[in-house]
Parts: C-alpha cells; sequence; structure tokens
C-alpha cells in the first residue's frame, strides 16, 4: 500500500482492518505497539507471526521491518528514530473524560516522545514507588518500624520531584500549540494546569519533605503512597469550563484531537523529528463545521493518514485508498 | 533432547549458575566432555578448594582466605577511611581505579523492601562498631547508583551524621541504574574523586 504527501484516506466498512492498518505503522515507526494494540488480531488465523515492513522518505530512505508474534513484537534490527508518529484513535475520548489516570498516562506518553531521558526518569520513580509502598505496608504489617519508610521520602521527593518538573514542561509546550488550535477552531480559551499532590512548594526540599513525612501516618492506614507524580492530576479547561466534566462528548472529542495534534507538533519541535499523524476515525460525532476545522488542521501537515466509514465526499485533495474484501484483513 | 543419567545431571548443575541457561550448559557441559581428564579434575578442585578456603573478613566481610582479608591486613592502608560497598565483586572495581588506599566495609546487599532486605538483613550494625572502636573518619559510600543503593546511601547518612563522621558519597559519572562491578576505571576514579558529602 502507498501512501502520498498531504491528506490520504483509508475507507472501508468496519472489520475491514483500518485501525490495523494505523496501528502497524505506528508500531513500525515507534517500536513499541500502541496502548490499545491487540497482537492476536494482528497476526493471521493459523499464523505464528506477522511481518510489517515499511519504506519511509525522510530525505532519504528508510526501510523498517518488525516481527510480531503472539508474545510480543521486536524490531528486526536497530535502527534510527528520524521519523515519528502520533496516534489519534477514538479511545482516546476517555484521556479527557476519564478519571486522572488515563490524563497521566497521555501525558506520561507525551513526555516519552518529547524529552530525552524520560522514559528512565519516569521509571526510576516507579522503582522508588514500589519499594516505598512495600516499605510503608511492612511498617503497617508490624515488621519493621517507622524508620524503614523514611530514607525512602527523600528519593520520592528527589525522583517524583524530577518527574513533575519535566512534566510541567511538556504541559507548558502542549498548553501552547493547544490554545494555538483551539484559538484557531473557534473553541475559546484552551488551558492546561498540572496539580501536583506534592503541593505549590515542590521547589522546596525542606518544606516538602515535611510535607512527605506528614502523610505517614496516612500512608501507613492506607497501605501505599499517597503523593507524587503517580496521583496527581492535569486539568483541562476549554472556555472556562473542566473539560472533563463541564463539557460535551463533542467537544471532548474534539479536545483529544487537539491533544494529538499539539503532541505531534511538540515532538517536531523538541526533536526535528519528521511526524506522521495517524488519525483513525476523528471525524465521526463531529458536525459538519468541527469535521471542516480538523480537516483544514490536517493540511497544515505533510503527510497525514486518516480512516474514515464513509468517502468524505464533501473534501476535496484527498489521497482515497478503499480497503475492500481482498486487502487488509 | 535425553542424555544419560551423568550429563544430564551436569548440565543440570551448570544451568543454575547465574546468565547460564539451558543452551549454554550444555554446551558447557559438552566441552567438559570432551577435554582431558586432568582439566576437569582441576576445574572441580578448584571449586571445592574455594569453597572451602575462602571466608568472609571479620571485619569488612569481604572474602578473605583467614581472619581478615588482603585490604585489612595491608598496614600501608588507611584505616580511618573506609569505602561501603554493597557486594565483594564491587570492591575489585573500586580498586582497579587505583585512587582508593583506604579500607572496606560489604554491607551483603541494598536496602529492597520488595525483596524483604531491611538495615537489619545488612552488615550495617557491624559498621557503626567499626566506627566507634577504628576511628573512622570519613566513609565514602559506593553503593550502586540504583534507588536501592541511593536508599542505602540515605539510610547510612542518617546514622552517621550524629556520630561526627564525614559520609561522603561518589557521585557523578556512574551511568544512573548501573552496577559498580561494570563501571569503568576511568568513569569510577573520576567519581571518587567528585564525591559529595551526604
Ligand atoms: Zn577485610
Amino acid at each position: 500500500m502507498e501512501m502520498r504527501p498531504g491528506i490520504n484516506v483509508v475507507i472501508g466498512d468496519n472489520g475491514r482492518g483500518k485501525t490495523n492498518l494505523l496501528e502497524a505503522v505506528y508500531l513500525l515507526l515507534q517500536g513499541r505497539p500502541n496502548r490499545t494494540a491487540d497482537f492476536e488480531e494482528l497476526i493471521m488465523h493459523g499464523q505464528n507471526e506477522a511481518v510489517v515492513e515499511g519504506s519511509f522518505d525522510a530525505g532519504r530512505e528508510i526501510k523498517k521491518r518488525m516481527v510480531i508474534t503472539r508474545e510480543g513484537s521486536h524490531r528486526a534490527k536497530r535502527e534510527t528514530r528520524e521519523i515519528q508518529a502520533v496516534l489519534f484513535q477514538p479511545d482516546d475520548i476517555w484521556m479527557v473524560k476519564g478519571p486522572p489516570e488515563t490524563r497521566r498516562k497521555c501525558l506520561d506518553e507525551a513526555s516519552t516522545d518529547v524529552k530525552r531521558g524520560y522514559r528512565e526518569v519516569a521509571r526510576e520513580y516507579q522503582r522508588v514507588l514500589r519499594q516505598r509502598n512495600e516499605a510503608i505496608r511492612s511498617v503497617r504489617r508490624g515488621e519493621r518500624d517507622r524508620g524503614y519508610i523514611k530514607g525512602w521520602n527523600k528519593l520520592l521527593y528527589r525522583h517524583g520531584s524530577e518527574v513533575i518538573g519535566e512534566r510541567l514542561e511538556t504541559v507548558k509546550e502542549m498548553n501552547r500549540e493547544m490554545s494555538d488550535i483551539a484559538e484557531r477552531w473557534g473553541q475559546g480559551r484552551l488551558e492546561l494546569k498540572y496539580y501536583t499532590t506534592m503541593g505549590e512548594d515542590v521547589g522546596d526540599e525542606k518544606k516538602t519533605m515535611e510535607k512527605i513525612a506528614g502523610m505517614e501516618e496516612a500512608e501507613i492506614r492506607r497501605g501505599v503512597s499517597l503523593i507524587g507524580p503517580h496521583r496527581d492530576e492535569l486539568v483541562i479547561r476549554l472556555a472556562g469550563r473542566n473539560a472533563r466534566r463541564e463539557c460535551s462528548q463533542g467537544e471532548q472529542k474534539l479536545v483529544a484531537i487537539m491533544w494529538r495534534l499539539a503532541q505531534a507538533k511538540t515532538i517536531a519541535g523538541n526533536t526535528g523529528r519528521k511526524t506522521l499523524l495517524l488519525m483513525d476515525d476523528c471525524l465521526s460525532e463531529l458536525d459538519e463545521e468541527n469535521r471542516a476545522r480538523v480537516m483544514a488542521e490536517l493540511r497544515r501537515w505533510k503527510q497525514v493518514v486518516v480512516t474514515s466509514t464513509d468517502d468524505l465526499p464533501e473534501f476535496d485533495h484527498l489521497y482515497k485508498v478503499f480497503l475492500g474484501q481482498g486487502e487488509g484483513r | 533432547m535425553l542424555y544419560t543419567p551423568p550429563i544430564a545431571r551436569l548440565v543440570e548443575e551448570l544451568s543454575k549458575l547465574p546468565g547460564v541457561g539451558q543452551k549454554t550448559a550444555q554446551r558447557l557441559a559438552f566441552h567438559l566432555l570432551k577435554i582431558p581428564g586432568e582439566e576437569a579434575r582441576s576445574l572441580a578442585d578448584a571449586i571445592i578448594e574455594a569453597r572451602e578456603r575462602v571466608t568472609f573478613c571479620s571485619r569488612c566481610f569481604n572474602f578473605a582466605q583467614g581472619e581478615l582479608c588482603d585490604y585489612c591486613m595491608d598496614s600501608r592502608r588507611d584505616p580511618t577511611l573506609v569505602c561501603v560497598v554493597e557486594r565483594p565483586q564491587d570492591i575489585v572495581a573500586v580498586e582497579r581505579t587505583g585512587e582508593f588506599r583506604g579500607l572496606y566495609h560489604v554491607l551483603g546487599g541494598a536496602i529492597s523492601p520488595i525483596d524483604g532486605i531491611g538495615p537489619e538483613e545488612l552488615k550495617i550494625r557491624e559498621l557503626l562498631e567499626r566506627v566507634r572502636k577504628d576511628g573512622v573518619r570519613e566513609i565514602i559510600v559506593a553503593t550502586n547508583p540504583r534507588v536501592e543503593g541511593e536508599a542505602t546511601a540515605i539510610y547510612l547518612a542518617d546514622l552517621l551524621k550524629p556520630l561526627g563522621v564525614r559520609a561522603t558519597r561518589i557521585a557523578s559519572g556512574l551511568p544512573v541504574g548501573g552496577d559498580l562491578e561494570y563501571a569503568d576505571e576511568v568513569t569510577l576514579g573520576r567519581a571518587l574523586k567528585g564525591r559529595l558529602d551526604l
């Protein structure tokens, strides 16, 4: 299958493999599956593995190949990451209307794509958290004294504030890009605000350490660490309303699309990598006006792959690929 | 694949070694069957001798051949300067730098609640005893730069400060999440020089 510059629309009924196609391209470029990927579905019935191969033009030709087995995926060989993919999926609406955890995950994903070394920083924090939680539980079981937790407080602060610092930078950049788009789309003012459970004084080690120590009692009761980036919240406000609770389904979908577009923009700005936008079913549920807005935004990109169940007769200059019975899956 | 019992037993024993999988164990077993008999016997003897003759130093818990290890017996070394490491093999890494002229203290691991290892499971009480008895004035904490090593360093610093001992941590240059054992000499040497107060 060949894609052209500009907007490519992959058209087909549900179950024709549109999502699989985008997931395969994502996997090929990112070297990891997207959040909701189902390996079983990518492998043909009766086969043990699936192979995805692609050739990309980033000034020079870049060939990529990925082998997918039922256990996972692996790259055939080490490659450079000159091109990056950002994938929008209808499920992304949960990042707006779901619990804080879904927004933290998306923020972590964006930070990983945008900031060098974030993955390591986040992983170390997770390790500290697991250790500290276990320390708390052993104190709760009466096996250790309170001093056993104390050493982990400093690490919770050190690694936690590092995660928060990186996230704040990502939020700042995402906020700038998203509010630009919101303005162009006439949606009013969009604002991202990160609230940390470590408190406003997270930059002040002494104050924050006191706060962490002050939580110990409650933490031993609950058996879990109660403050740190793993419990922080990212609030998205659109035109003065909390997008999670006070926006319509349509607005929430728009915000999720804005998030992905901003993520792509931020990656391009930070890493200089070419970014391929993969938009799975991004136009459904939107009214005519908003469809036009989204499409106009996508035209600003060098290359976009959009999936759709209808063939979008109202837009011109699209390269259409029809997924029939024989193609895809 | 099925082997005759003696080979199967050898493969099974070898596969228990760290980093040795089934395949490597088989390869090693076949190699051992090919070499001359006295070479195989010499290897077996070396294992048994090491097991029987190597003990732990009663002062620093490094490997030793008697009461004290080679470092603790070396009178040219400064007994008031102690480098704390997690495992005996970490000493080798520090020694390779040629930058350190003090003694060691092997903790036997790092604090890790997930693995059920707390201060009581490590040779921390023994370290404090040394501080009181041997007049130690500076302790360099060279635990691995993983979070467990960091937690151990913080725990030690809290204990050592009230005793009036200077506690430092080897700082920059070591890869985060890495192993001391695999750090190269230059980085570790630089890290030893640039140690920070804990
Ligand atoms: Zn010794």
